[in-house]
């Protein structure tokens, strides 16, 4: 560590150099840490609102095929089923086209027991068992159409050629996806005239370990019948949604490790530039006295300090500038994507591995090379 | 006088390992550039390609897209007999009523993706003129048949002619594969309207009619009929608008795509800016002599520049090169508007060409710039003395 001052001194030796590369890491590792954050947007909606103990019940030929509500009765009667609510995709849109968010009708009476994650206090749950026009909505949403508790809002049908008025009774937070709006089946039962059939039914078992028992006692009760059901745990289902990305997810990968593999080159060459320069003083150095390895570690420090620098400009600014972004509804699932931790280390990582990788070659060949030969080509 | 071009190459190649490194720094970045726009290339075409300039779709007032519309069977009749609609010789109408599903297919290696299954009749392919059935033959209305889209096939699980192709609630036999110019029908399977509306459990309606405009008719004026007609009081639009529409992810795409690029090139700009300051100071002397010789400090500017533009647009033809192997790719993506997956295929034009080697050049203009005016403003003794 008594070298610190002389690294230090190096560092500053080329200034405009020295801030041109750890700019040049720091815009590039901004972009990839952006980039390998956005697959991680799967697991990210998997563990925060996937339960162990829920399952979705669909038709086995897609979503667009309902099934009948008269199954809800059937799926109660299995053992370790504790709750059960249909519900039905309302597809809505708040005023203008591109206003979609997701917006579902539910059956009431189990909702507080099926989402306990959803922290909805018990007075917005007795509204909304109560009041027969409710909604519940997720933060993102009241925060994008300036919604208040307590206002009256209109959803214009799309799917349903009918416009549903509803009641903002609470705000769903915790667990559940924060642009959601929920509200009654019933009440858009009654609207639609089309009883008897839902888009989905979700149930909950007592344990995890149930699970697969409940989810093969459902499907096989309902086999042959003229609506076969597919059902999957609510991780497997999210999951399933988020498999149709996976080219998105792949391409940002690509794109993020040739973002790496950019930068790696540009640092080196930034890396072989400095040193070559140097030559002459390192065979000074390596003349009176100063061993190989303490010179090659001199070097190393230097070029790891303007990696991590570069890294820690690049993805603290990524992390701050994904917190304050929102893509809106184009980017679909995308719209909100968060770094995760594990990210920010990562990219920590890979900005060290470029700034020693980058130094390796040109350091070794410098330390090591032949005093007298050095020492000639000062002149 | 301008200082010969030879000059610069020549010193690129002096100090080759530098001069690689920056190149592929930028090819890099081009390559990126290039492959964020064939994707962006195929995902418009297979979408905003789809329309022909003669129809309109007709949708519920208030639908944005076919998934969500419903049209009942006497609007259907309705709008028929309106004037401003092709008919065939035999007197037939070129209006076709579309009901699309989305139904759960098998991925060949594992996983499920909602596929667009077409319930049409078959004037569609007349309605369709690009749609042409490559193999085999139109289905048979009154068996389960299906034709299948190009795009699926490979992709997705019995989709080969002749195959058994299991969704929804039955079992549909294949008996021809469409085409269409890259369109995204080609990501679909089309069975008997009917078929697919019992199969779907959908009441007897459609979601959609899509109507071939009669040579020389108004558009507008067919468009306002099919809004006013209290028969039929629907919502009409070009499908060159309705696509149009549908394309806001590839756009969105795009836009991302250009944000990315544009980052990486502010990286690869203050790398080439590195390379280029060190071969002016490297070159210190030479430029003392160069300016001794009479060369005005514009020229040795200009010089420096193009040697930074040399570097750059090579580089990016190399890097449009690394990307090529992406072309004609063919991939499937989940489209967040439609909620469906579509096939498509990357599309490296000549267009995306022309802009990357621009894109390249810009970084070279960029990152040589300061250290140019630097070598400019060198006074020849101060230069010359640096001996």
């Amino acid at each position: 560590m008594k070298y610190t001052a002389l690294v230090l001194k190096n560092l500053v030796r080329s200034k405009r150099r020295t801030i041109l590369t750890v700019l040049s890491i720091a815009v590039s590792l901004f972009i990839f840490s952006a980039l390998v954050s956005v697959p991680t947007v799967a697991n990210q909606i998997l563990g925060n609102t996937a339960s162990g103990t829920r399952i979705a019940t669909h038709n086995k030929a897609g979503l667009a095929y309902s099934i009948p509500i008269a199954y809800k009765q059937r799926i109660v009667t299995i053992p370790h089923v504790e709750v059960v609510v249909p519900e039905s995709w309302f597809g809505g849109v708040y005023h203008e086209v591109s206003d979609q968010f997701p917006n579902l009708a539910v059956d009431p009476e189990q909702v507080d027991l099926m989402w306990p994650d959803w922290g909805i206090s018990r007075e917005q749950f007795a509204q909304f068992k109560k009041i027969r026009t409710a909604c519940l909505v997720g933060g993102e949403t009241m925060k994008r159409f300036h919604l208040h508790l307590g206002q009256q809002i209109q959803l214009r049908g799309t799917l349903y050629p009918f416009n549903v008025t509803l009641n903002i009774v609470g705000m769903v937070g915790g667990k559940a996806p924060p642009n959601f709006l929920i509200f009654r089946r019933d009440y858009l039962e009654e609207a639609a005239g089309r009883p008897g059939m839902v888009d989905l039914i979700w149930v909950k078992v007592d344990k995890p370990e149930n699970v697969p028992q409940v989810i093969a006692a459902i499907d096989e009760g309902f086999a042959n019948s003229s609506a076969e059901t597919s059902s999957e745990s609510e991780a497997v289902f999210i999951g399933s949604f988020m498999d149709q990305y996976r080219t998105f997810f792949t391409m940002a990968e690509l794109l993020g490790l040739i973002v790496v593999l950019m930068i790696a080159t540009v640092a080196a060459n930034t890396a072989a530039m400095s040193i070559r320069e140097r030559r002459g003083e390192i065979a000074v150095m390596r003349s009176i006295g100063f061993p190989a390895r303490t010179i090659l570690s001199i070097l190393l420090a230097e070029s790891l300090l303007i990696g991590l620098a570069g890294g820690i400009l690049g993805c603290v600014s990524a992390y701050i500038v994904l917190k304050g972004l929102s893509l809106g509804n184009v980017a679909g699932p995308f719209s909100t994507i968060r770094m995760p931790p594990a990210i920010l280390a990562e990219t920590l990582v890979v900005a060290a591995l470029i700034g020693l990788i980058s130094a390796i070659v040109p350091a070794r060949s410098a330390a090591r090379r032949n005093i007298v030969d050095a020492l000639r080509t000062v002149a | 006088m301008a200082i010969p071009l030879k000059y610069n190459v020549r010193s690129l190649l002096v100090r080759r390992v530098s001069t690689a490194m920056t190149a592929g720094g930028i090819a890099l970045v081009v390559a990126v550039f290039v492959i964020v726009m064939a994707l962006v290339a195929g995902l418009n075409s297979a979408i905003s390609d789809t329309g022909d300039p003669d129809n309109v779709i007709v949708l519920r007032k208030g639908a944005t897209t076919e998934t969500y519309s419903a049209i009942q069977l006497d609007q259907f009749d309705a709008m028929k007999f309106l004037p401003q609609i092709r008919r065939e010789p035999d007197g037939e109408v070129d209006a076709s009523p579309e009901l699309p599903v989305q139904a759960l297919m098998e991925r060949v290696g594992g996983g499920r993706d909602n596929i667009v299954v077409r319930g049409v009749l078959p004037i569609a392919l007349k309605v369709h003129p690009k749609v042409k059935i490559v193999e085999g033959r139109m289905f048979n209305p009154s068996v389960n048949e299906v034709i299948v889209g190009k795009g699926l096939v490979g992709h997705y699980a019995n989709t080969a002619l002749g195959s058994t192709l299991r969704f929804g609630r039955g079992n549909w036999k294949v008996v021809g594969i469409m085409t269409d110019q890259g369109g995204s029908f080609e990501s679909e399977v089309w069975g008997d309207i009917h078929n697919v509306q019992d199969d779907a459990q959908r009441g007897a309606y459609y979601a959609d009619v899509r109507l071939k405009l009669a040579p020389g008719a108004d558009v507008d004026a067919l468009i306002r009929r099919l809004a006013d007609d209290p028969r039929i009081n629907l919502q009409a639009e070009t499908e060159a608008d309705y696509y149009k529409d549908q394309a806001v992810i590839a756009n969105q795409m795009r836009v991302l795509g250009i944000i990315v690029a544009v980052i990486m090139a502010v990286g690869a700009i203050f790398g080439a800016m590195n390379t280029m300051y060190a071969a002016v100071s490297a070159r210190t002397t030479e430029i003392g002599t160069l300016r001794a010789l009479g060369f005005a400090p514009l020229a040795v500017m200009a010089s420096f520049l193009l040697e930074s533009l040399v570097l750059a647009v090579t580089a990016g033809a190399i890097g449009i090169v690394l990307a090529m192997p992406i072309d004609g790719l063919s991939t499937t993506f989940g489209n967040f508007v439609t909620f469906s997956t579509m096939a498509f295929s990357f599309r490296v034009t000549f267009a995306i060409v022309i802009q990357a080697l621009i894109f390249a050049a810009v970084m070279g203009v960029f990152g040589g710039w300061l250290p140019a005016r630097q070598a400019m403003k060198m006074t020849i003794v101060d230069a010359l003395r640096s001996v």
